[in-house]
Protein backbone atom coordinates (compact mmCIF):
# COMPACT_ATOMS: atom_id res chain seq x y z
CA UNK A 1 0.00 0.00 0.00
CA UNK A 2 1.37 3.44 -0.94
CA UNK A 3 1.67 6.15 1.76
CA UNK A 4 1.12 3.51 4.43
CA UNK A 5 3.33 5.27 7.01
CA UNK A 6 1.47 8.59 6.61
CA UNK A 7 -1.88 6.82 6.64
CA UNK A 8 -1.03 5.08 9.91
CA UNK A 9 0.12 8.29 11.58
CA UNK A 10 -2.97 10.17 10.44
CA UNK A 11 -5.26 7.43 11.75
CA UNK A 12 -3.38 7.49 15.06
CA UNK A 13 -3.86 11.25 15.39
CA UNK A 14 -7.55 11.04 14.56
CA UNK A 15 -8.16 8.14 16.95
CA UNK A 16 -6.33 9.92 19.77
CA UNK A 17 -8.69 12.90 19.95
CA UNK A 18 -11.63 11.63 17.91
CA UNK A 19 -12.32 15.19 16.81
CA UNK A 20 -12.55 16.45 13.29
CA UNK A 21 -9.36 18.28 12.37
CA UNK A 22 -8.59 20.94 9.81
CA UNK A 23 -6.44 19.23 7.17
CA UNK A 24 -3.40 21.47 7.79
CA UNK A 25 -3.51 20.86 11.55
CA UNK A 26 -3.95 17.15 11.07
CA UNK A 27 -0.84 16.95 8.90
CA UNK A 28 1.16 19.06 11.37
CA UNK A 29 0.06 17.01 14.39
CA UNK A 30 0.76 13.76 12.59
CA UNK A 31 4.26 14.92 11.64
CA UNK A 32 3.88 13.54 8.15
CA UNK A 33 5.08 14.90 4.82
CA UNK A 34 2.69 17.22 3.01
CA UNK A 35 2.38 15.45 -0.31
CA UNK A 36 2.22 11.94 1.11
CA UNK A 37 -0.37 13.13 3.69
CA UNK A 38 -2.70 14.48 1.05
CA UNK A 39 -2.45 11.23 -0.84
CA UNK A 40 -2.99 9.21 2.33
CA UNK A 41 -6.03 11.29 3.35
CA UNK A 42 -7.50 10.88 -0.13
CA UNK A 43 -7.00 7.11 0.15
CA UNK A 44 -8.53 7.03 3.66
CA UNK A 45 -11.56 8.93 2.36
CA UNK A 46 -11.95 6.67 -0.67
CA UNK A 47 -11.84 3.53 1.46
CA UNK A 48 -14.24 4.94 4.07
CA UNK A 49 -11.95 5.37 7.07
CA UNK A 50 -12.45 9.16 7.15
CA UNK A 51 -15.03 11.67 6.05
CA UNK A 52 -14.03 15.09 4.73
CA UNK A 53 -16.39 17.98 5.39
CA UNK A 54 -16.12 21.54 4.17
CA UNK A 55 -16.50 24.38 6.63
CA UNK A 56 -16.12 27.74 4.94
CA UNK A 57 -12.75 27.64 3.22
CA UNK A 58 -11.46 24.83 5.40
CA UNK A 59 -11.61 21.10 4.96
CA UNK A 60 -12.24 19.11 8.12
CA UNK A 61 -11.14 15.48 8.31
CA UNK A 62 -13.23 13.29 10.61
CA UNK A 63 -12.91 9.69 11.58
CA UNK A 64 -15.66 7.44 10.23
CA UNK A 65 -16.14 5.64 13.51
CA UNK A 66 -17.25 2.10 12.70
CA UNK A 67 -16.15 -1.41 13.62
CA UNK A 68 -13.34 -1.32 11.09
CA UNK A 69 -11.75 1.91 12.29
CA UNK A 70 -12.21 0.50 15.80
CA UNK A 71 -9.97 -2.42 14.83
CA UNK A 72 -7.29 0.17 14.24
CA UNK A 73 -7.72 1.47 17.77
CA UNK A 74 -7.36 -2.07 19.11
CA UNK A 75 -4.14 -2.43 17.15
CA UNK A 76 -2.75 0.83 18.58
CA UNK A 77 -3.87 -0.25 22.07
CA UNK A 78 -2.01 -3.51 21.77
CA UNK A 79 1.17 -1.52 21.12
CA UNK A 80 0.39 0.80 24.06
CA UNK A 81 -0.14 -2.26 26.24
CA UNK A 82 3.18 -3.76 25.25
CA UNK A 83 4.89 -0.46 26.05
CA UNK A 84 3.56 -0.38 29.63
CA UNK A 85 5.93 -0.80 32.56
CA UNK A 86 6.71 -4.56 32.91
CA UNK A 87 5.29 -4.60 36.45
CA UNK A 88 1.98 -3.08 35.32
CA UNK A 89 1.88 -5.45 32.36
CA UNK A 90 2.41 -8.43 34.65
CA UNK A 91 -0.37 -7.35 37.02
CA UNK A 92 -2.80 -6.83 34.14
CA UNK A 93 -1.94 -10.11 32.45
CA UNK A 94 -2.51 -11.98 35.71
CA UNK A 95 -5.83 -10.22 36.17
CA UNK A 96 -6.94 -10.89 32.59
CA UNK A 97 -6.00 -14.57 32.93
CA UNK A 98 -8.75 -14.84 35.54
CA UNK A 99 -11.55 -13.37 33.41
CA UNK A 100 -14.20 -16.07 33.19
CA UNK A 101 -17.47 -14.21 32.88
CA UNK A 102 -19.06 -13.91 29.47
CA UNK A 103 -20.83 -10.78 30.65
CA UNK A 104 -17.56 -8.85 30.55
CA UNK A 105 -17.20 -7.88 26.91
CA UNK A 106 -14.17 -5.69 27.32
CA UNK A 107 -11.89 -3.99 29.81
CA UNK A 108 -10.19 -0.63 29.54
CA UNK A 109 -7.20 0.68 31.46
CA UNK A 110 -7.41 4.38 32.26
CA UNK A 111 -6.32 6.99 34.81
CA UNK A 112 -2.90 7.89 36.18
CA UNK A 113 -1.20 4.76 34.82
CA UNK A 114 -1.30 6.27 31.35
CA UNK A 115 0.94 9.12 32.53
CA UNK A 116 3.08 7.40 35.15
CA UNK A 117 5.25 4.39 34.54
CA UNK A 118 4.85 3.01 38.09
CA UNK A 119 1.50 4.14 39.52
CA UNK A 120 0.17 3.44 43.03
CA UNK A 121 -3.14 2.21 41.68
CA UNK A 122 -4.68 0.91 38.49
CA UNK A 123 -8.12 1.94 37.25
CA UNK A 124 -9.85 -0.70 35.21
CA UNK A 125 -13.16 -0.15 33.52
CA UNK A 126 -15.17 -3.32 32.90
CA UNK A 127 -17.54 -3.08 29.96
CA UNK A 128 -20.68 -5.12 29.49
CA UNK A 129 -24.40 -4.77 29.19
CA UNK A 130 -26.13 -4.38 32.53
CA UNK A 131 -23.08 -5.27 34.61
CA UNK A 132 -23.80 -5.44 38.31
CA UNK A 133 -21.58 -5.35 41.39
CA UNK A 134 -22.21 -9.10 41.63
CA UNK A 135 -20.66 -9.60 38.16
CA UNK A 136 -17.49 -7.80 39.22
CA UNK A 137 -17.48 -9.62 42.52
CA UNK A 138 -16.22 -12.68 40.58
CA UNK A 139 -12.87 -10.89 40.45
CA UNK A 140 -12.70 -9.86 44.08
CA UNK A 141 -10.55 -12.91 44.90
CA UNK A 142 -7.83 -12.22 42.35
CA UNK A 143 -8.08 -8.49 43.05
CA UNK A 144 -7.37 -9.05 46.74
CA UNK A 145 -4.48 -11.39 45.96
CA UNK A 146 -2.87 -8.95 43.53
CA UNK A 147 -3.22 -6.08 45.97
CA UNK A 148 -1.70 -7.99 48.86
CA UNK A 149 1.07 -9.76 46.99
CA UNK A 150 2.14 -6.93 44.69
CA UNK A 151 1.17 -3.92 46.80
CA UNK A 152 -0.82 -2.11 44.15
CA UNK A 153 -4.42 -0.96 44.50
CA UNK A 154 -6.89 -2.03 41.83
CA UNK A 155 -9.92 0.19 41.34
CA UNK A 156 -12.67 -1.55 39.39
CA UNK A 157 -15.41 0.33 37.58
CA UNK A 158 -18.23 -0.76 35.33
CA UNK A 159 -19.95 0.77 32.32
CA UNK A 160 -21.90 -0.27 29.24
CA UNK A 161 -20.15 -1.73 26.22
CA UNK A 162 -20.24 1.28 23.92
CA UNK A 163 -17.89 2.89 21.39
CA UNK A 164 -17.57 5.86 23.71
CA UNK A 165 -16.42 3.78 26.68
CA UNK A 166 -13.90 1.82 24.60
CA UNK A 167 -12.17 5.12 23.94
CA UNK A 168 -11.72 6.00 27.60
CA UNK A 169 -8.28 4.40 27.70
CA UNK A 170 -6.32 1.39 26.48
CA UNK A 171 -8.43 -1.66 25.70
CA UNK A 172 -6.68 -4.44 27.61
CA UNK A 173 -9.25 -7.20 27.15
CA UNK A 174 -11.91 -8.24 24.68
CA UNK A 175 -14.28 -11.17 24.98
CA UNK A 176 -12.76 -12.66 21.82
CA UNK A 177 -9.35 -13.07 23.50
CA UNK A 178 -7.97 -16.59 23.63
CA UNK A 179 -7.08 -18.03 26.99
CA UNK A 180 -3.34 -18.44 27.14
CA UNK A 181 -1.49 -19.91 30.05
CA UNK A 182 1.76 -21.86 30.03
CA UNK A 183 3.23 -24.09 32.74
CA UNK A 184 5.37 -21.31 34.20
CA UNK A 185 2.34 -19.04 34.45
CA UNK A 186 0.20 -21.74 36.06
CA UNK A 187 2.86 -22.40 38.70
CA UNK A 188 3.16 -18.64 39.21
CA UNK A 189 -0.56 -18.39 39.99
CA UNK A 190 -0.03 -21.06 42.67
CA UNK A 191 2.83 -18.97 44.02
CA UNK A 192 0.44 -16.00 44.31
CA UNK A 193 -2.09 -18.14 46.16
CA UNK A 194 0.44 -19.38 48.74
CA UNK A 195 2.07 -15.96 49.15
CA UNK A 196 -1.38 -14.54 49.82
CA UNK A 197 -1.92 -17.23 52.48
CA UNK A 198 1.46 -16.38 54.03
CA UNK A 199 0.51 -12.69 54.20
CA UNK A 200 -2.82 -13.49 55.81
CA UNK A 201 -1.22 -15.83 58.35
CA UNK A 202 1.71 -13.71 59.45
CA UNK A 203 0.53 -13.92 63.04
CA UNK A 204 0.05 -17.72 62.97
CA UNK A 205 3.56 -19.24 62.80
CA UNK A 206 2.65 -22.79 61.77
CA UNK A 207 0.25 -21.75 59.01
CA UNK A 208 2.65 -19.08 57.88
CA UNK A 209 5.57 -21.52 57.58
CA UNK A 210 3.54 -24.00 55.52
CA UNK A 211 2.29 -21.39 53.06
CA UNK A 212 5.66 -19.66 52.88
CA UNK A 213 7.47 -22.88 51.92
CA UNK A 214 4.79 -23.72 49.35
CA UNK A 215 5.07 -20.23 47.88
CA UNK A 216 8.83 -20.65 47.44
CA UNK A 217 8.34 -24.11 45.91
CA UNK A 218 5.81 -22.86 43.35
CA UNK A 219 7.96 -19.87 42.51
CA UNK A 220 10.87 -22.27 42.02
CA UNK A 221 8.82 -24.44 39.62
CA UNK A 222 7.66 -21.37 37.76
CA UNK A 223 11.24 -20.14 37.44
CA UNK A 224 12.47 -23.57 36.25
CA UNK A 225 9.78 -23.75 33.54
CA UNK A 226 10.54 -20.20 32.42
CA UNK A 227 14.17 -21.26 31.98
CA UNK A 228 13.12 -24.37 30.03
CA UNK A 229 14.30 -26.63 32.83
CA UNK A 230 11.95 -29.50 33.66
CA UNK A 231 12.48 -30.55 37.30
CA UNK A 232 11.68 -34.18 38.09
CA UNK A 233 11.20 -33.57 41.79
CA UNK A 234 10.59 -30.60 44.04
CA UNK A 235 14.20 -30.87 45.21
CA UNK A 236 15.37 -30.43 41.62
CA UNK A 237 13.24 -27.31 41.37
CA UNK A 238 14.46 -25.85 44.66
CA UNK A 239 18.12 -26.61 43.88
CA UNK A 240 17.88 -24.96 40.48
CA UNK A 241 16.09 -21.96 41.98
CA UNK A 242 18.49 -21.53 44.89
CA UNK A 243 21.45 -21.24 42.57
CA UNK A 244 20.15 -17.78 41.83
CA UNK A 245 17.77 -16.81 44.66
CA UNK A 246 17.97 -17.01 48.44
CA UNK A 247 14.66 -16.18 50.10
CA UNK A 248 14.60 -15.69 53.84
CA UNK A 249 11.50 -13.61 54.46
CA UNK A 250 8.17 -12.50 53.05
CA UNK A 251 9.52 -9.21 51.74
CA UNK A 252 12.22 -10.98 49.72
CA UNK A 253 9.66 -13.50 48.50
CA UNK A 254 7.50 -10.69 47.14
CA UNK A 255 10.45 -8.89 45.56
CA UNK A 256 11.82 -11.96 43.83
CA UNK A 257 8.29 -12.94 42.87
CA UNK A 258 7.90 -9.65 41.02
CA UNK A 259 11.32 -10.03 39.39
CA UNK A 260 10.41 -13.48 38.05
CA UNK A 261 6.79 -12.59 37.27
CA UNK A 262 7.77 -9.67 35.07
CA UNK A 263 9.64 -12.10 32.82
CA UNK A 264 6.93 -14.76 32.84
CA UNK A 265 4.09 -12.36 32.01
CA UNK A 266 6.03 -10.29 29.48
CA UNK B 1 4.11 19.63 73.95
CA UNK B 2 1.41 17.37 72.55
CA UNK B 3 2.89 14.11 71.35
CA UNK B 4 2.40 13.46 67.65
CA UNK B 5 0.55 10.21 68.20
CA UNK B 6 -1.84 11.93 70.65
CA UNK B 7 -2.59 14.55 68.04
CA UNK B 8 -3.27 11.85 65.44
CA UNK B 9 -5.59 9.88 67.72
CA UNK B 10 -7.49 13.06 68.67
CA UNK B 11 -7.86 13.82 64.97
CA UNK B 12 -9.13 10.27 64.43
CA UNK B 13 -11.84 10.83 67.07
CA UNK B 14 -12.73 14.18 65.57
CA UNK B 15 -13.05 12.62 62.11
CA UNK B 16 -15.19 9.82 63.51
CA UNK B 17 -17.57 12.37 65.05
CA UNK B 18 -17.60 14.27 61.79
CA UNK B 19 -18.54 11.04 59.97
CA UNK B 20 -21.45 10.56 62.37
CA UNK B 21 -22.72 14.14 62.12
CA UNK B 22 -22.56 14.18 58.35
CA UNK B 23 -24.61 11.02 57.87
CA UNK B 24 -27.80 13.00 57.39
CA UNK B 25 -26.49 15.87 55.34
CA UNK B 26 -23.60 14.49 53.25
CA UNK B 27 -22.89 10.81 52.73
CA UNK B 28 -19.79 11.71 50.74
CA UNK B 29 -18.27 13.72 53.59
CA UNK B 30 -19.23 11.00 56.03
CA UNK B 31 -17.51 8.27 53.94
CA UNK B 32 -14.42 10.40 53.47
CA UNK B 33 -14.09 11.19 57.20
CA UNK B 34 -14.74 7.60 58.20
CA UNK B 35 -11.81 6.32 56.14
CA UNK B 36 -9.46 8.99 57.46
CA UNK B 37 -10.64 8.43 61.04
CA UNK B 38 -9.33 4.87 60.95
CA UNK B 39 -6.25 5.78 58.93
CA UNK B 40 -5.31 8.47 61.46
CA UNK B 41 -5.75 6.02 64.33
CA UNK B 42 -3.51 3.49 62.60
CA UNK B 43 -0.90 6.20 61.97
CA UNK B 44 -1.11 7.17 65.67
CA UNK B 45 -0.34 3.57 66.59
CA UNK B 46 2.73 3.38 64.37
CA UNK B 47 3.97 6.76 65.62
CA UNK B 48 3.56 5.48 69.16
CA UNK B 49 5.55 2.38 68.22
CA UNK B 50 8.17 4.68 66.66
CA UNK B 51 7.74 3.03 63.29
CA UNK B 52 8.14 4.59 59.87
CA UNK B 53 4.81 5.58 58.30
CA UNK B 54 4.52 4.39 54.68
CA UNK B 55 3.49 7.05 52.21
CA UNK B 56 1.13 4.93 50.19
CA UNK B 57 -2.21 3.61 51.39
CA UNK B 58 -1.66 -0.01 50.44
CA UNK B 59 1.61 -0.27 52.37
CA UNK B 60 -0.04 1.30 55.41
CA UNK B 61 -2.87 -1.25 55.24
CA UNK B 62 -0.32 -4.04 54.87
CA UNK B 63 1.65 -3.12 57.98
CA UNK B 64 -1.67 -2.67 59.81
CA UNK B 65 -2.50 -6.28 58.99
CA UNK B 66 0.90 -7.40 60.20
CA UNK B 67 0.99 -5.51 63.49
CA UNK B 68 -2.67 -4.89 64.34
CA UNK B 69 -4.53 -7.73 62.64
CA UNK B 70 -6.33 -8.62 59.42
CA UNK B 71 -9.51 -6.81 60.51
CA UNK B 72 -7.64 -3.50 60.18
CA UNK B 73 -6.61 -4.29 56.60
CA UNK B 74 -10.11 -5.42 55.67
CA UNK B 75 -11.85 -2.41 57.16
CA UNK B 76 -9.38 0.12 55.75
CA UNK B 77 -9.64 -1.45 52.28
CA UNK B 78 -13.44 -1.39 52.32
CA UNK B 79 -13.58 2.16 53.68
CA UNK B 80 -11.10 3.25 51.02
CA UNK B 81 -13.49 1.90 48.43
CA UNK B 82 -16.34 3.91 49.93
CA UNK B 83 -14.10 6.97 50.02
CA UNK B 84 -13.23 6.55 46.32
CA UNK B 85 -16.92 6.48 45.49
CA UNK B 86 -17.51 9.52 47.67
CA UNK B 87 -14.61 11.61 46.37
CA UNK B 88 -14.40 10.54 42.76
CA UNK B 89 -17.78 9.00 41.96
CA UNK B 90 -16.21 5.69 41.08
CA UNK B 91 -18.12 2.46 41.21
CA UNK B 92 -17.03 -0.09 43.75
CA UNK B 93 -17.08 -3.83 43.83
CA UNK B 94 -17.05 -4.16 47.59
CA UNK B 95 -19.73 -1.97 49.07
CA UNK B 96 -22.15 0.57 47.79
CA UNK B 97 -22.06 4.05 49.21
CA UNK B 98 -25.33 4.07 51.13
CA UNK B 99 -26.36 5.47 54.48
CA UNK B 100 -27.14 1.97 55.70
CA UNK B 101 -23.63 0.71 54.86
CA UNK B 102 -22.00 3.70 56.52
CA UNK B 103 -24.09 3.17 59.65
CA UNK B 104 -22.85 -0.42 59.77
CA UNK B 105 -19.22 0.67 59.56
CA UNK B 106 -19.42 3.29 62.32
CA UNK B 107 -19.37 0.95 65.35
CA UNK B 108 -16.65 -1.19 63.73
CA UNK B 109 -14.39 1.82 63.18
CA UNK B 110 -15.14 3.09 66.68
CA UNK B 111 -14.17 -0.30 68.10
CA UNK B 112 -10.93 -0.48 66.08
CA UNK B 113 -9.92 3.03 67.15
CA UNK B 114 -10.61 2.20 70.79
CA UNK B 115 -8.50 -0.94 70.49
CA UNK B 116 -5.59 1.15 69.26
CA UNK B 117 -6.10 3.70 72.02
CA UNK B 118 -5.74 1.00 74.66
CA UNK B 119 -2.06 0.70 73.71
CA UNK B 120 -1.24 4.28 74.74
Amino acid sequence: MKYQKSMMKIMETLLKDREGKVIENLIRESGTGRNSSFEAIRWLEKTGFVIIETSGKQKIVKLNLDNFSLQYKFYLDSIEFKLLDPFVKMVLKILISQFKSNKIKGAVLFGSVLNKSRPLDLDILFLGDGLTIRDLDLFSGIKERIERVFGIILNFHRESYTFENLFRGIVIYQISYFKEQNKAQRAYLEFIEFTFDSIKNQREKLLFDISFQNAILNLAFSYCYSKKFEPKTKYDAINFFEKKFKIKNLQKLKEKGVEIGKKIFF
Amino acid sequence: MVKKYSFEIETAKEFLNSAKFNLDCSLRTSANRLYFALEKAVIAYFLFMKMKIPKNHQKLWEISAKFLGEDYYKTLRELYDLRMQADYGLVSIFVNLTKENLINYLPRVEFLIKRIKKNF
